[in-house]
């Protein structure tokens, strides 16, 4: 691979760019209004509970790369996230035939020496000791809150360490008191990576590549595959669980989408400029509505449009009629959906398809960016009102709506999952490996969906026993009266 | 500090949060940054994906300091969180503790919690920068702090009344199963155990210099606590490595014997443990033969688990020791303590025990020497496979087992690690 000297690593945040608010509270149909006036503000919260960082999304993405190893820049605990996602490491490997392995992560363990001196000559040891022990392709350098507050220039070490080893190295300047939104995150991790993107050697024809997250697993994929493969597209996924191979050449697509707009913005323009590779940027394809959104942007970056609409005229008319038969099982349930903003308003679309009824949504961050088209289809299509939650996290606010809601079902990620079983409410988890893109995607999760209702001894039991941490007058309260703090 | 390959610990910060929500309806109020809390508790489901504290992983409050509060200071955000936590939830204790970015920035925590003194319910807080240590460190930092502001004088001390340290709730998988079995034992031998290290009160705490001993679980962990209570409270302490199988009948002797206790009841307690743990070894002979007979092991794990487990596998079950890695920061005198129990096995069967926290060189050692048997981590298990090393799923990050209520400590849980064991060896998994 070609080393190239390091000129720019810090993305600006996605409050800075977007004007991304990180606390709202209110219903879908405020949250559009307010942003098409412009009146949405930036606002703190006076409580808050443990949320995600800027430094969480590199480093949990990074260690996914193949041939890779993680050098954490940062005291020993930042990186115990990592074994959190390794069941996903081994699940998403076995999904694509690839033997079970460790990920390689070196932490520069920062002690009290390191703040006053600085951790320069620790992290030229760990990038070396990557580079001997491991033999790497690419070595992701990622900085922490300490690093950031002491000053550590990461540059200077790199380009002394890089003609060294023969590893890409990439910086991504991360510390966690960056930016309130995740996405930042996301932003530093897919723009870092552009530095091992080498120049086309070919261009390849009717190529798209898809910037795929962590947590939509290779099982939605394969199901993309097969409705562009319809539509004469080949796919190259992006970043995860692929070689460096695959990220050198990433310039050589005809075009470029996303399964999730809220994570590959940054990334998608930066390419469009550096490589003129044209983009979209769609709505997570999740039921027939937005898979067909996505499928009709995708298809019009190689002028295949009416090709997709023969595919989406096929496929609506081949899962309809199971998801009738699911509609009559489903009709009028009330839904929580727990997940980030754009993978909510996907399956709440999904939910409105099943003639699903969703009381609340959650968004870890808004942004118009990616979030006000989706959000105004939604509040379109919904016959009543809904709530919509923007926090990154926010347990006690969730809290708050699951008693006063009194959801039928909650349908989302796992923090929000196992919150609502101990409130009662039984579950439709959307968990790393479960697959609900596309249209098979919609008929497996809609099933999915439907077993969830058929037995809930298991929430209803364990709230009966468990302890809230809350007052039980938080219940009553206003959900929101914390916004707007310090 | 040098740096980590495959870290097998979190930080200080983690091993304050850890203590924090083993405690009876306790809330830790983060003075972090935002991603710390989750990056610890659940988001790290290292620890057998326990679930366990009142308002913990995405429950727990924190202050999430942003650029605002690196420039121009923590501490308002402090204040308004820690009123705002007390009016939302309900709990017997708040305790603050504080993670790097407070600790560079130079927030004066104590000033903002003695604010709230006086309080309905004690609010206390530990300084636990990550950059502080590993979790080990953390546990030890944030019990200290806890004992200076909670923990009163006694007037007098209780009779047979002792405090168990050392055993890292959530870093070690198995601390509530390994809690349940010494103290179970302990109250057959007629000891009251104050702090258990599980779902302790405030109470209990604040009673806590009533002990007569305090127990330490570990080559490592918790020493310094105790060493502040004989100091501050007078309180002798007996370190004892987390005893398993035969060699829990020496731990009870021992206690017995500083605490004056009833020989009469101790060793007829200990006749009654034995003669079924030897009940259940008869019944394992079978099984024996075919999973361990002259096994070959070695361990990687904190110094709490490497002296009882090896002595019970060498001196109960006649595997063989190889070599015994020690993976959390150990002072030097602690180490040559560790060392030498590990020297005195029953047979001339010495293990080679080295202190690192780095997986790489822990590896290359092995490899140089395989054994048959590995005590190590998932990872470890990933590794060993593909050198034909059976690995059981021991220390800390367990990401592939789900581990609620059993323990490997004492007699009881020797038992139930012969039976994994067995099993894993003949299951081939």
């Amino acid at each position: 691979m070609i080393k190239r000297p390091i000129t720019e690593h810090l993305v600006p945040t996605r409050e800075e760019r977007l004007g991304t608010i990180c606390a709202f509270g209110g219903s879908g149909k405020e949250l559009a209004h307010c942003a098409r006036k412009g009146c949405l503000k930036r606002q703190d919260r006076s409580f808050s509970q443990s949320a995600a960082c800027d430094e969480m999304m590199p480093l949990l993405n990074a260690v996914m790369i193949q041939d890779s190893v993680v050098v954490a820049h940062s005291p020993v605990g930042c990186s115990s996230i990592i074994p959190g996602m390794l069941l996903i490491h081994k699940t998403e490997r076995a999904l694509r035939d690839q033997p079970v392995d460790t990920v390689k992560t070196i932490s520069t363990n920062f002690g009290e020496n390191e703040v006053v001196y600085g951790g320069a000559d620790e992290l030229e040891k760990a990038i070396m000791a990557a580079e001997e022990r491991y033999h790497p392709k690419l070595i992701t350098v990622i900085s922490s809150c300490t690093s950031g507050i002491i000053g550590e220039n990461l540059e200077g070490v790199i380009n002394v360490v890089q003609p060294k080893v023969k590893a890409v190295i990439v910086p991504m300047q991360c510390e966690g008191f960056r930016s309130g939104a995740v996405a930042t995150g996301y932003d530093t991790f897919l723009c870092a990576l552009m530095r091992a993107i080498e120049p086309p050697r070919e261009k390849k024809k009717d190529t798209l590549l898809i910037v795929n997250p962590l947590t939509i697993s290779r099982v939605n994929e394969v199901e993309i595959e097969r409705i562009l493969r319809k539509i004469g597209v080949k796919v190259q996924f992006f970043p995860l669980f692929t070689d460096t191979e695959n990220i050198r050449n990433a310039s050589e697509v005809t075009g470029a989408s996303t399964l999730c707009n809220l994570m590959s913005n940054l990334f998608l323009i930066n390419m469009e400029k550096k490589y003129g590779i044209p983009f979209v940027e769609p709505p997570m394809p999740v039921g027939a509505e937005f898979t067909g959104w996505w499928l009709r942007d995708t298809a019009k970056l190689f002028n295949k449009e009416k090709e997709a609409e023969k595919v989406i005229k096929e496929e609506e008319a081949r899962i309809s009629p199971k998801l009738k038969e699911l509609k009559k099982q489903l009709k009028g349930k009330r839904a929580f959906v727990g997940f980030n903003l754009a993978r909510s308003l996907a399956i709440q679309s999904l939910l409105e398809e099943l003639g699903m009824e969703t009381a609340v949504t959650t968004g870890l961050e808004y942004s118009d960016a990616y979030g006000l088209k989706p959000l105004e289809n939604l509040n379109r299509r919904s016959k009543k009102d809904f709530t919509l939650q923007i926090g990154s996290f926010q347990h006690f606010e969730w809290s708050n709506l699951m008693a006063k809601e009194k959801p039928d079902i909650l349908v989302g990620g796992i923090e929000y999952c196992s919150s609502a079983l101990r409130q009662g409410i039984p579950v439709a988890p959307v968990l790393p490996g479960t697959f609900y893109a596309g249209y098979d995607g919609a008929v497996t999760f809609g099933t999915e969906i439907a077993r969830a209702f058929r037995n809930p001894s298991y929430a209803k039991k364990l709230s009966t026993r468990v302890e809230l941490p809350y007052r039980t007058s938080w219940y009553t309260e206003n959900t929101f009266k914390y916004i707007g703090g310090n | 500090m040098a740096f980590i390959d495959a870290p097998r610990t979190t930080c200080a910060l983690g091993g304050a949060i850890d203590l924090v929500n083993s405690i009876h309806r306790a809330v830790p109020i983060l003075h972090t940054g935002p991603g710390c809390g989750i990056a610890l508790s659940t988001g790290n489901l290292g620890h057998g994906y326990q679930y366990v504290g009142h308002a913990s992983c995405y429950a727990c409050p924190s202050t999430n300091t942003l650029e605002k509060q690196v420039v121009f200071g923590g501490e308002s955000r402090l204040r308004e969180e820690i009123r705002t936590t007390m009016e939302l939830i309900d709990a017997d204790l708040y305790f603050i503790i504080s993670g790097c970015t407070a600790g560079l920035i130079g927030d004066d925590i104590r000033a903002v919690v003695s604010e709230f003194a006086g309080s309905e319910k004690p609010v206390i807080f530990a300084e636990t920068s990550g950059f502080k240590g590993d979790t080990y460190q953390g546990y030890d930092i944030a019990y200290r702090s806890m004992i200076d502001q909670l923990t009163a004088p006694a007037k007098k001390k209780s009779q047979g009344v002792v405090n168990l340290l050392g055993i890292v709730p959530m870093q070690d998988a198995f601390w509530e199963g390994n809690i349940n079995e010494i103290v179970r034992l302990l109250e057959r031998i007629g000891v009251e155990v104050n702090l258990t290290g599980c779902d302790d009160t405030v109470d209990n705490i604040r009673g806590a210099a009533r002990a007569e001993l305090n127990i330490v679980l570990s080559g490592n962990a918790g020493i310094s606590v105790a060493e502040h209570f004989k100091k501050k409270f007078k309180v002798p302490y007996l370190a004892y490595p987390l005893p398993v199988g035969s060699d829990t009948s020496n731990f009870l002797r021992n206690v017995g014997k500083v605490l004056k206790l009833d020989e009469t009841l101790v060793e007829s307690v200990i006749a009654d443990e034995e003669k079924k743990f030897w009940m259940y070894l008869v019944k394992f002979s079978e099984a024996h033969i075919f999973s361990l007979s002259n096994k070959e092991f070695s361990i990687i794990s904190d110094s709490g688990y490497a002296i009882g487990l090896t002595r019970f596998l060498a001196n109960d079950l006649s595997l063989t020791p190889k070599l015994v890695a020690v993976t959390e920061n150990t002072p030097e005198q602690l180490q040559r303590n560790i060392k030498k129990s590990l020297a005195k096995l029953d047979y001339d069967v010495k293990p080679t025990v080295v202190f690192e926290p780095d997986n790489y060189r822990i590896w290359e050692l092995l490899k140089e020497d395989k054994p048959h048997i590995l005590f190590g981590n998932t990872n470890d298990k990933v590794i060993g496979k593909k050198l034909g090393i059976s690995t059981f799923l021991l220390s800390f990050p367990l990401y592939d087992q789900v581990v609620l209520s059993k323990g490997y400590a004492g007699y009881r849980g020797a038992i139930t690690l012969t039976e994994d064991l067995s099993t894993m060896i003949i299951s081939g998994t």
